[in-house]
């Protein structure tokens, strides 16, 4: 019996920062269906590689502070917040050296101790106002 | 289990139903908000839950009367209940309370986490694409994008 909360733990704290494609791409199931992903971008494995690759190209000294880990049946939902500084180009933003803190959550349903379909509800907006991307008071204009 | 994810589906009700009533059934007096609100900077921490889930709801149906959450996917593990939403409203009042409203409408994905103690809702967590939603509002342009 896997245990789904601690391997989606060691997805966030240990290859995601690492970029360790191999190891992601042994715990995502090839069909994997990514909610999150824009129209036409890869899903599954080859989705995850350019993650990755976009990640590890923007952001250096990644480090994910995991808040919270909770599981239901197949489903397993973490919370955490990825500690960088940006040392690359993201989104159009040009490097600022700046540190970021990144909160998102993401929904993880496995089968058979694979990723087989993925929710993510990231701070988008919070990201770009640490950059400097949006003025941090916008609305008050 | 479903006690817990009821209260948040009751929750959801506060918006939907603008059933500003039930906040002081479903919050703990003492309650902690880490959300932070779109532009803000930080969380308000400690608060009264009643009063804060009130002004919460008065907050947002001020801004966008027609605001309605679905919850998409609701998982309880222990003391916390994480749910994955729907969020959609049209913005007809002050945005922020200090932008004159745009008129648009917006559909954005959001996550909201609990903590439940005692029956009632301790504490709160929030994760929402804002940036998504500031976009179909007209409030954020995209950089290139003719205005």
């Amino acid at each position: 019996m896997i245990d789904l909360k601690d391997l989606t733990r060691r997805t966030w704290e240990q290859m995601l920062p690492a970029g360790d494609v191999d190891a992601l791409i042994a715990v995502i199931d090839p069909d994997c269906i990514n909610h999150d992903t824009p129209p036409g971008a890869a899903q599954g494995r080859e989705g995850i590689r350019d993650t990755i690759a976009m990640l590890q190209a923007a952001f250096s000294d990644q480090h994910y502070e995991v808040h919270h880990v909770i599981e239901e049946g197949d489903m397993v939902v973490i919370h955490a917040t990825l500690h960088a500084r940006h040392t690359g180009p993201f989104m159009g933003i040009p490097p600022t050296g700046r540190e970021i803190a990144f909160r998102s959550i993401h929904l993880v349903r496995y089968r058979d101790g694979r990723e087989v379909e993925t929710w993510a509800i990231q701070d988008r907006l919070g990201l770009r106002q640490q950059l400097g991307a949006i003025p941090e008071r916008a609305a008050a204009s | 289990m479903n006690a817990n994810k009821d209260l948040v589906r009751r929750w959801v009700d506060v918006f939907n139903r603008q059933d500003l009533d039930a906040c002081s059934e479903l919050a703990a007096d003492a309650y902690v908000e880490h959300a932070i609100a779109p532009f803000g900077r930080q969380a308000p921490g400690r608060v009264n839950g009643p009063a804060h889930l009130r002004e919460t709801a008065e907050w947002l149906v001020a801004q966008f009367p027609d605001v309605q959450m679905t919850i998409d996917e609701l998982v309880a593990d222990g003391e916390i209940v994480a749910a994955r939403i729907t969020s959609t409203g049209t913005n007809l009042g002050p945005l922020n309370g200090m932008m004159p409203p745009t008129g648009r409408t917006f559909t954005s994905q959001q996550s909201h986490w609990f903590r439940i103690t005692d029956g009632k809702l301790a504490e709160h967590w929030a994760n929402r694409e804002d940036l998504v939603a500031m976009l179909q509002l007209g409030v954020i342009v995209p950089p290139g994008r003719p205005t």
